[in-house]
């Protein structure tokens, strides 16, 4: 397979089509209001003008750049591109604006870049077998191990395990907005033909992480909107000290995230979160877990790779989608006469080795382009903020209504704005907002398949044991740190109440997108650091 | 004895409103059938419902728990809010202004080709928008409006075919 994977890429048109994607895919990555999935669904009409291997080379080639390009402006700018990078900016931010963004780029790009390699590397070898064992997770699996994911970013996203249950559940109860996926019936459609099609992601994640960063500046304006943003980006290239300190954390994430890919319904940002708890528990010194750790920039950015290749593996073999990026890779074969199934390996072995072939050229091209031109892709970034800020409102317009050429989406988009603002403004974390939204569907859709199952009793979650085992960890990982806070207050009964840091809960608290941290009780606090200690007294 | 409301204890009271709200509206909705046993429409939200009612009881105890301890929080200076209402004001225009104009022109017998409502809307916002941060000198601001109004038409209307009015 490897071998006609590579000679599918020695073709001219396939290795530009794919330089191509990739040099859009980081440039779209980057800039803040547009995204990888609207620029596949944009560039689809154009990928079907071009004979099948260059088309579906662009395509792999935007997704796999993409992917890396969220990372920059995650990094630089707080603003993930896509969901996965959302994990990146914990760390990669506090390093940017220490002015170690080059530093943290660099990382984020080697990182990536090990995590899309390792992945395909082993899917190459193993889909038939890995492709087996996903198709025997059922719905109580595949809905206990959605639940584990949306409770850990919950409870990693802020200090408050509360406020980050609570963004979850908003974000979960916009996704009922609509026709109910198993029977049709409307759901707070209130006779809006537009809100039967549901909120749609792209308006909302657009709006959720790009206009509450344009309102929190305007809360400060003066000399700062002057300045650029990210402009100290130094050295690139990461250093062999670097390297090697990342390589154990990588090497776990991009496991992590291939195995997660696999399963439809998981996606990029469950991994790579998880990958970041997992490596931060597995840190001999955790303490600078969200104050700029490479590890946390390698394990987030390895994993969110590494599940491209995972996400492959169930779209090439069972013509699922692994995630909203892959959904509309579907399409795209599709429209290139492709059936994505079982049958796909042995009717079409060419395109298959393709798909891989140009995943593999993908990634080594990111890495080439990244750290030959990233200072380039860079300098759209330093532009003075009172330049920048009002592009951003004007690319998220864009992007909103380039989705389906509605106003209705544009609407939401600024809904959204506005709600994520009000929610950072008062400590609530809104990347759990993103993920029910993102992750609510699957949720739901298998809660209710499992239901069916079983006749309506709950106890089938109990009875698989996969499922049993993350349900467990689910509960774990919401309740356990209040109860350990709660066991260490009453052991020590003469300590300080209400503070202190119990050792299970996270040690790195962020409110991940403003610059500025809200007061305890959300009034006007001064600007201060992104980063909330245990220690400063919030909610547990 | 609690004297004031903080964010916790009104978000918690929101929350549960909220609820209560949904609550309603979900009775209000047609039940769902059930398929094959699965619960119906109406299971998911309600399960959410009484989620967020108990994480709203928990903010709003939060809340009570803070105050009571005698945390004190520092008066809010709304002088800082002007410029985020300013915006939220000329985001909200520039949308409305947008999604309207054609409609509004083709009342009056005037007819904008395809794409220049966006650019005219977006040109007029960029400058005004540029103008309210700062950039005083309006030949700069001018130049940067007609740059960033060009670059965008070309790339997203141009290139990517997206079909602005």
């Amino acid at each position: 397979m490897l071998e006609l994977a590579v000679s599918q890429i020695l073709v001219v048109d396939v290795f530009l089509a794919t330089l191509a994607g990739v040099l859009l895919g980081l440039l779209i990555g980057a800039m803040p209001g547009l995204n990888v999935t609207m620029a596949l669904a944009l560039l689809i009409p154009v990928s079907i003008a071009l004979p099948t291997g260059p088309g579906i080379a662009l395509l792999v080639g935007i997704f796999m750049a993409g992917m890396t390009g969220g990372a920059f402006s995650a990094i630089l700018l707080n603003i993930p591109g896509t969901p996965a990078s959302a994990a990146t900016l914990l760390d990669g931010h506090p390093l940017a604006k220490r002015g170690d963004g080059g530093r943290a780029l660099g990382i984020a790009v080697s990182a990536s870049s090990f995590g899309g390699v390792v992945s395909l590397l082993i899917l190459m070898l193993v889909a038939p077998q890995l492709a087996n064992v996903a198709g025997r997770f059922g719905p109580p699996e595949v809905f206990a191990l959605v639940l584990f994911g949306v409770l850990i970013i919950a409870g990693v996203s802020s200090g408050s395990v509360v406020k980050g249950l609570v963004s979850t559940a908003l974000g979960l109860f916009v996704m009922t907005i609509g026709l109910d996926p198993l029977t049709s019936t409307p759901r707070f459609t209130f006779g809006i033909v537009e809100l039967q099609r549901g909120v749609s992601l792209i308006p909302a994640m657009i709006g959720l992480f790009a206009i509450p960063q344009v309102l929190e500046a305007l809360r400060g304006r003066g000399s700062e909107l002057a300045a650029g943003i990210g402009t100290r980006v130094g050295r690139v290239r990461p250093s062999f000290a670097d390297l090697r300190f990342i390589v154990p954390a990588s090497m776990r994430s991009s496991g992590i995230g291939t195995a997660l890919g696999i399963i439809p319904g998981t996606n990029g940002a469950v991994a790579a979160f998880m990958a970041y708890e997992i490596s931060r528990r597995a840190a001999k010194d955790s303490s600078k877990f969200g104050d700029g750790d490479l590890r946390g920039i390698a394990s987030a950015e390895a994993s969110n790779s590494g599940i491209t290749g995972g996400a492959m593996v169930p779209l090439l073999t069972l013509g699922i989608p692994g995630d909203n990026i892959t959904a509309v890779l579907l399409g795209a074969l599709l429209l290139h006469g492709l059936a994505p199934g079982p049958l796909l390996f042995d009717d079409s072995p060419d395109v298959v080795a393709l798909i891989f072939g140009a995943l593999l050229l993908a990634n080594l091209l990111t890495v080439l382009v990244s750290f030959g031109g990233l200072k380039a892709f860079v300098q759209v970034l330093r532009v003075p903020k009172r330049v920048l800020f009002p592009v951003i409102v004007v690319l998220s317009v864009a992007g909103a209504y380039a989705v389906s050429a509605s106003f209705f989406d544009v609407w939401v988009m600024v809904f959204f704005g506005f709600l994520g603002y009000l929610l950072t403004r008062h400590g609530f974390p809104i990347v759990p907002v993103l993920i029910g939204i993102v992750l609510g569907p699957a949720l739901e859709g298998n809660l209710r398949r499992s239901l069916a199952l079983s006749g309506g009793d709950f106890g089938i979650f109990v009875q698989r044991p996969i499922a049993a085992t993350l349900l467990v960890m689910a509960l774990l990982v919401v309740f356990g740190p209040p109860l350990w806070k709660y066991a260490r207050r009453r052991s020590t009964p003469d300590g300080p109440a209400g503070t202190g840091e119990p050792d299970g809960q996270s040690a790195s608290s962020v409110d991940a997108t403003v610059s500025a941290s809200p007061g305890q009780d959300g009034d006007d606090a001064e600007p201060a650091s992104t980063h909330q200690r245990p220690n400063e007294g919030r909610d547990g | 004895m609690v004297r004031r409301i903080n964010s916790d204890m009104a978000w918690g009271t929101g929350l549960l409103l909220f609820c209560l709200v949904v609550t309603l509206l979900i009775l209000d909705q047609p039940a769902g059938d059930s398929v094959r046993g699965a619960p119906g429409a109406r299971f998911f939200p309600l399960l959410l419902v009484g989620s967020m009612s108990v994480l709203g009881v928990a903010l709003t105890v939060s809340g009570i728990g803070s105050l009571l301890d005698g945390k004190e929080r520092a008066p809010i200076d709304w002088r800082r809010f002007g410029g985020v209402a300013t915006a939220a004001v000329g985001m909200f225009a520039y949308v409305y202004v947008m999604s309207h104009l054609r409609g509004w022109a083709r009342n009056v017998g005037i007819f904008f080709p395809r794409g220049t409502v966006f650019a005219l809307t977006t040109a007029l916002f960029l400058f005004v928008f540029f103008r309210y941060l700062g950039e005083r000198r309006w030949q700069a601001n001018a130049a940067l409006t007609l740059a960033i109004t060009g670059v965008l038409y070309v790339g997203f209307i141009s290139m990517l075919d997206v079909r602005f009015p």
